[in-house]
This record gives C-alpha cells, sequence and structure tokens, in this order.
C-alpha cells in the first residue's frame, strides 16, 4: 500500500524536528544559565543583557516547538477488514481479506451450522474518518 | 528668523521617503515569495502522486501479464500507458444544446471501448474484471495527471508575469485540489485490490437488499456490464437494476431501465434510485437522507435519461443518498458509509411499503461503481 510508505516518512519528519528542537533548546538554556552567572558577577552590563534576553526567547522557542512536534502523533496506518456472516445461524467472523474478495462472494460453509450461505458481508477501512492533511 | 526648511529636514523626509517605498516594495516580493513557495511545494506534492500512480497503474499491468505468463516488452508498455494517460476527452459542442445528451453518451461509450481495447491490446488473456480495474485505475492517473499539469500551467503563467492575483488564486485553491488529489490517490489502492470504494454503496444497497429478501435469484444482463433481478418483498415484485460486479464497471442503468420499463410495459409504481453524495462539512460521514429526484452523479447523460423516461411513463421518482466526503467516495469504503448501507435497505424499504402499493411492479436501482460488490 502507497499509504503505509507515506505513514513512515512523516514519523521520519517528526523524529528529526523533535531532535533539532531538543538540541537548540537545551543548548540555549546552558547558554542562558551561563550569561545568567556572568550579568550576576559582572553587574547588568550591555550588550549581555540583550544577549540573554534573545537566548532565553531562543530557549522557550525551540521548548514549545519540541513539544508540539512530540504531542504530534502521526495516523495510524488503516486496515481492511471484511466481515462474514452466516445468513442461516447469524454466526460472524472477522478478518482480513484475502486477495480476490468481494462483498457477497461465497466462502465456503458455516463454521458453525455447515450452511453454505456463508458471504463476505462487509469489507472496509478500520479507519473511522479521512481528515485533511497538508503536505 | 531662519528660512522654512533646512537641508538637513529636506535630507531626512527624503530619507526617510526612500526607506518607506523600499520596505512597502520589499514586502511585496517577500509575499511574493513567500506564495509561490507555497504553491511549489503544493506542485511538488502532486507531481509525486502523479509519478507514484502512473507506478502503480504500470506495475499492475505486469502483474497481470505475469499472472497469466505473458511476455511484455516493457519500452513498449511504458510508452503505451503514458500515451493512455495523456490522452484527452473532448465534451461535445455546446453552443447548439440540442441532442447534446445523445452526444455525450455517444463520445462516453466509444471513450469506454477504446479505454478496454488499448488495455487488451496490451494484456490480451486479461479478464473483464481485471480490464475494469485497471481501466478505473489508468482513469485515476489520467485525473491525476490533468490536474498537476492544469495547476502546473497556471502557476508558469503567474510566475510569468509576476501576477500576484493569480498567485493568490492559485494558493487559496492548493487546499482544496489537494483534497481531490489525495481521494484519487486512495482509489488506486483500492482498485489494485478489488475492494469496494465508497461511491460503491448504491451496488452495495442494491446486491444487500437482493440478498436479504431471496434465496436464490438469477440475475439477468439486461443491457451490457448492467442486471436486473427480480426481488419479492412485501406482495410487491422489486425489480433491482445494478452494474454487474465485482468488477469496477459503473454499467448503463438508464438503458437498462428503458429495457425493463419496456417489459413491464411502463406498469410500474415507483422508482427509487440510491447513490453516494458528498457531504457538507458539518454533515457526518454515513449519513442517510432521501427526497425526490434522481440520485446519480458523472456527466448527467443517465440522470437525464432516467428523468426522461419517467416522466414519459408519469412514475414517480425516489431517492436515497448515503454522504460522505470526497475522499471517501474514492478509497477503500469506510465503516461508517459501510454501516450506513444498512440504513439505507431500511430506508429503500420504509419507501417501498408506504409508496407503493401491494402486487404492483417497483423498480430500485443502484448506482455507482460496484467493484467489490457482487452480483
Ligand atoms: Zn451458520
Amino acid at each position: 500500500m502507497s499509504s503505509s510508505g507515506d505513514e513512515s516518512t512523516i514519523a521520519q519528519i517528526r523524529k528529526r524536528w523533535i531532535i533539532l528542537f531538543t538540541t537548540i533548546a537545551i543548548a540555549s538554556m546552558i547558554m542562558t544559565l551561563a550569561m545568567l552567572i556572568v550579568l550576576i558577577y559582572e553587574g547588568v552590563r550591555e550588550p549581555y543583557f540583550t544577549i540573554n534576553l534573545i537566548l532565553l526567547g531562543l530557549a522557550l522557542f525551540s521548548t514549545y516547538n519540541a513539544l508540539k512536534y512530540y504531542k504530534f502523533k502521526p495516523p495510524k496506518p488503516s486496515k481492511v477488514m471484511s466481515l462474514i456472516r452466516c445468513y442461516e445461524c447469524n454466526y460472524r467472523e472477522l478478518r482480513e481479506p484475502k486477495s480476490g474478495d468481494y462483498i457477497y462472494k461465497n466462502v465456503g460453509e458455516c463454521p458453525k451450522c455447515g450452511s453454505n450461505r456463508y458471504y463476505i458481508e462487509r469489507i472496509y477501512l478500520e479507519k473511522e474518518e479521512l481528515k485533511t492533511r497538508t503536505p | 528668523m531662519e528660512e522654512g526648511i533646512s537641508f538637513e529636514t529636506l535630507g531626512n523626509i527624503l530619507l526617510w521617503f526612500v526607506v518607506l517605498t523600499l520596505l512597502a516594495y520589499g514586502n511585496r516580493e517577500i509575499e511574493i515569495w513567500r506564495i509561490t513557495k507555497d504553491i511549489e511545494r503544493y506542485l511538488r506534492f502532486f507531481r509525486r502522486a502523479r509519478d507514484r500512480a502512473v507506478n502503480v497503474v504500470l506495475s499492475s499491468v505486469k502483474e497481470a501479464a505475469q499472472k497469466y505468463k505473458q511476455k511484455l516488452d516493457l519500452r513498449v508498455l511504458e510508452d503505451r500507458i503514458s500515451q493512455l494517460i495523456e490522452s484527452v476527452f473532448i465534451q461535445p459542442e455546446s453552443k447548439d444544446p440540442f441532442k447534446i445528451i445523445t452526444k455525450l453518451k455517444h463520445l462516453i461509450s466509444t471513450e469506454n471501448k477504446r479505454l478496454s481495447n488499448e488495455i487488451k491490446i496490451l494484456v490480451p488473456s486479461l479478464n473483464d474484471n481485471d480490464v475494469e480495474n485497471l481501466k478505473n485505475m489508468v482513469s485515476a492517473a489520467r485525473a491525476l495527471n490533468s490536474i498537476y499539469k492544469m495547476l502546473d500551467h497556471y502557476y508558469r503563467l503567474a510566475r510569468k508575469f509576476k501576477s500576484l492575483w493569480l498567485l493568490i488564486q492559485l494558493q487559496s485553491l492548493m487546499p482544496f485540489m489537494s483534497e481531490e488529489i489525495r481521494a484519487l490517490e486512495k482509489s488506486l489502492d483500492a482498485f489494485k485490490n478489488g475492494y469496494p470504494i465508497g461511491d460503491s454503496v448504491g451496488s452495495l444497497v442494491a446486491s444487500r437488499f437482493i440478498f436479504k429478501h431471496t434465496t436464490d435469484f438469477k440475475p439477468v444482463e439486461i443491457v451490457e456490464n448492467t442486471i436486473a433481478v427480480e426481488v419479492p418483498f412485501d406482495g410487491r415484485k422489486v425489480y433491482v437494476i445494478k452494474a454487474k460486479g465485482p468488477s469496477g464497471c459503473t454499467g448503463h442503468p438508464d438503458d437498462a431501465l428503458r429495457e425493463l420499463l419496456k417489459d413491464l410495459n411502463g406498469n410500474v409504481d415507483l422508482i427509487v434510485t440510491v447513490d453516494a453524495a458528498i457531504k457538507l462539512e458539518g454533515e457526518n460521514s454515513g449519513l442517510v437522507v432521501d427526497g425526490v429526484g434522481v440520485a446519480i452523479g458523472g456527466l448527467g447523460v443517465e440522470k437525464f435519461n432516467i428523468e426522461e423516461v419517467a416522466t414519459y411513463n408519469q412514475i414517480p421518482l425516489y431517492a436515497v443518498l448515503v454522504k460522505m466526503s470526497e475522499a471517501e467516495a474514492l478509497s477503500v469504503m469506510s465503516k461508517a458509509v459501510a454501516l450506513a448501507a444498512d440504513t439505507a435497505v431500511e430506508r429503500v424499504e420504509r419507501i417501498i411499503r408506504e409508496r407503493s402499493k401491494e402486487g404492483r411492479n417497483v423498480i430500485l436501482v443502484g448506482v455507482g461503481n460496484t467493484i467489490g460488490v457482487y452480483p
């Protein structure tokens, strides 16, 4: 299926962004702290104060982004299922469809009552709704 | 007293003027750049989708040929497939609309036969089922190709003339196109495996009605690729028309209806058509609604013909619609839609019970592609 390839690339991109933003966040936090120590010992002096503010902003921004990508869960790959039902005794079986399956294909005898009115009643995608996704 | 404005002030004013002009101009350039990048991103995605689709068609033809142990010349195959995907369908002239539906029908049937022929030339030993599925895949690839090319054309024009307005229009169109492209791409998966799609729900309702009310039945192929089944229901005779499954064809419900009405001498209480319909954003997938008229999509040929024959015979037309999104209509049938088929069958039963008399004839037409749905 082409969609499964799609989903693994999404997961890869997500991982890459998380790593990038976490690295930036940690680095800028360390630098902010170092600058803070310098400021405490040397007194508030420009341009160190402004640089420190910018670093703090960068730290907050990348933490926010890392969290955003971490929270985003890539969509689970959808699965096609088929429901087989006996039209005599109402016995049901759920399984993944085989190649060449179609709705109202007679799949032999009912394992419960032996009737040959044992048909595939549904073939459907297990995912409820398809949401819009921009590339 | 000094004179009004010194050189310094004048210089400052001039400087400000230059800076503001540059800012305004720069802003516009940045905007154009941003929109261009956005459109390019979408276009790259569309092109990849098109290429994937062509590859899926190619690999499916190869697989089919392998199944029948047939040797293929790959160069010829690739050439033929790309010609098929680039081929055009020219709509009939509408300046004089008289008889345009007849002309359109003629063109559509020519197109249909040509596609079948083309595929059978490539792999002669293919069975009808595989031919229909491949035809659907080629159609999807063709649609993807034409959408991509059209958008790319307008993008190039906009770039050429640096037209911000054209770019903005194009950009605002992209999300809708993206939705359509995704739907078409998903349809390839379904057609490749022969699974039912959302659009098959009309055919599914017809089949379910047949299997619910009769144990043995003989489908009659009343016109090419379209079957009619006689089903007893509550003292009435219900004639169910649908495309012949489980291959991916849509059949000719209008011709079948005309033939059937000829056989029954127009002696029919009502006609019910069932089809999939595109939902509004606020509606849920699988919503079943009914009403008056003909539920059928496409280019309007079948709709026109069914309305005409029903009006001629003075038979009431009722419709049952199953709502779904555009993406759902083309991808493997979603669970919501599959469940809605049962609701739709009940709705059809109610309509027949309430609006026709016992001992009379009723026609039920299951509209839409019948891929993955027998009979
Ligand atoms: Zn049973």
